[in-house]
């Protein structure tokens, strides 16, 4: 195994690129502090040993995110068709790309009735898209999914959980999609909330305290990268004198 | 450049978005039938980040799946049709609606709606909104009208001295499968779009429409204090996405005092 310093300055270098990562992230949560449904993104780092050309080695940076999965403040609403999930699972969704998953609950009729999300995608009953009578009465929820209108049974939510939260990536407009290899399977401890929105999970003091210690960060490894620039500096121009 | 700077300047525009909703909110605290709006938030697209093609040494590959998300947009300003507080004003032409359905009104030919029922009398006797706007189904008020009766159903009838029915109308409201798609006009109108879907006309009381009450009017049904405690949050997460931005600057800064 090959040791030099320019070693040093590629390890500050990653570390550095992680930071800006890091941020990118905390930017993110913060941004979606009023989000329905948001979950944090958390990033985990690891070392990891990187093959380099000629069958050199070295120990490198490895970064992946991972959603906390939380949930969030519940907030009152009191909008017949605002439902939060309390406990584990999902709301099913159907959208053009397939079936996504979300937990955010701030759900609105279509003009044919059915249910969906602000941004389109049709929540999912135990047949297909719920759908509901625009021109009924009051509708009720109840804990495990229930929907009556005007006291007759109309559908049941299809709330799921996966096997493993990991397979869960975030797609966007408040959804989750599901990697390849995870699977549904159905949720059994949870409660339906009517009139009442899952907020976002992100904690602001965490955010803030994370932006702190990125920055922190960042900086050392500027001084530790100058700091080799002094080594390099200093046997460029004394390596060799005698006095 | 970094996306921090990109996504925290989202996130300083959608609560921009979020206190113009606000400043709206509490700027018509006392107009009458006027309806609170939510806006709405979603999370952009995820930018996935994979170290391509670097495999460890046991010939695996990387975990992939870096994801870094790109900030935040506005979704949707959502009015909420909850019922405003209801005061007793004295005034034969105040109605309001206690339940759900609105008002339709005539206004350059086109049909609009509201819940704001102080209504008046034009100079040739029609009921008509503030604005001049005939309400609908038109109703003339005869001259010799001495009290005008309108009951719970829509049944307005006008008696002259002698308590003879004179005139008589049945005024019909209006509903929507999701009143929250309406198109809020200004004035106390909305207009229906393809969101809320058509008008279902409807007698007062029948088909789950709400019912008329005379001499009231529908108030606001704006919470001052809970706009107030969404003006200080909002506040606090401006500050928090410019904090974003702002370390972002400070990151580049370091980078660029890198080399001295």
């Amino acid at each position: 195994m090959h040791i030099h310093n320019r070693l040093g300055m590629v390890e500050g270098l990653e570390t550095m690129r992680a930071q800006e990562r890091r941020l990118d992230q905390v930017a993110n949560n913060l941004a979606n502090v009023d989000t329905a449904g948001y979950k944090r993104q958390k990033m985990a780092f690891w070392e990891m040993l990187y093959n380099v050309t000629d069958d050199r080695q070295r120990i490198g940076k490895g970064a992946h995110n991972l959603i906390d999965h939380q949930q969030g403040n519940v907030q009152q609403t009191d909008k017949p068709l605002d439902l939060a999930i309390n406990g584990e699972g999902f709301f099913r969704i159907q959208t053009d790309r397939g079936i996504r998953y979300t937990r955010a609950g701030n759900f609105e009729l279509d003009p044919v009735g059915q249910l969906r999300m602000p941004s389109g995608g049709l929540v999912l009953g135990q047949g297909g898209p719920v759908v509901l009578d625009p021109a009924g009465g009051e509708v009720s929820i109840d804990p495990q999914g229930l929907i009556q209108q005007d006291g007759a049974p109309i559908d049941q939510l299809n709330i799921v959980t996966v096997n493993d939260l990991t397979n869960l990536a975030q797609e966007g407009d408040n959804l989750f999609r599901l990697e390849d290899d995870g699977a549904e399977v159905a949720a059994v401890d949870f409660r339906v909330r009517q009139g009442y929105v899952e907020k976002s999970n992100v904690n602001s003091v965490e955010e803030m305290t994370a932006m702190i210690d990125l920055y922190r960060n960042y900086q050392a490894q500027q001084k530790m990268i100058q700091g080799i620039d002094e080594m390099d500096n200093l046997a460029i121009s004394r390596v060799g004198k005698l006095s | 450049m970094m996306r921090a700077l990109y996504s925290g300047t989202t996130g300083m525009r959608a609560q921009q978005l979020q206190l113009d909703t606000i400043s709206n909110n509490l700027a018509n605290v006392n107009t009458a039938g006027f309806k609170k709006s939510r806006t709405q938030f979603e999370d952009l697209y995820y930018q996935e980040m994979r170290a391509v093609g670097v495999e460890n040494v046991d010939g695996g590959q990387v975990p992939s799946g870096l994801q870094v998300g790109l900030g935040v947009k506005a979704t949707a300003n959502q009015k909420i049709f909850t019922q405003g507080s209801i005061n007793e004003t004295g005034n034969d032409l105040d109605i309001a609606i206690e339940g759900k359905g609105f008002f339709q009104v005539i206004k350059d030919g086109q049909e609009f709606y509201t819940r704001a029922g102080s209504f008046t009398r034009d100079a040739d006797g029609f009921i008509v909104t503030q604005n001049g706007d005939r309400l609908q189904p038109e109703f003339q008020i005869p001259e010799e009208t001495v009290s005008l009766h309108i009951g719970a159903d829509g049944l307005m009838q006008a008696k002259d001295a002698e308590q003879e029915i004179i005139a008589e109308e049945q005024l019909t409201i209006f509903d929507f499968v999701n009143p929250g798609g309406l198109h809020a006009e200004g004035g106390n109108l909305f207009r229906a779009t393809e969101a809320s879907g058509d008008p279902r006309e409807a007698d007062p009381g029948t088909e789950g429409v709400g019912v008329l009450l005379q001499r009231f009017t529908e108030v606001s049904n704006v919470e001052v204090t809970e706009e107030l405690v969404n003006l200080i949050t909002t506040q606090r997460a401006f500050e928090m996405n410019s904090k974003s931005v702002q370390t972002a600057d400070q990151l580049l800064e370091v980078a660029n005092t890198l080399k001295r």
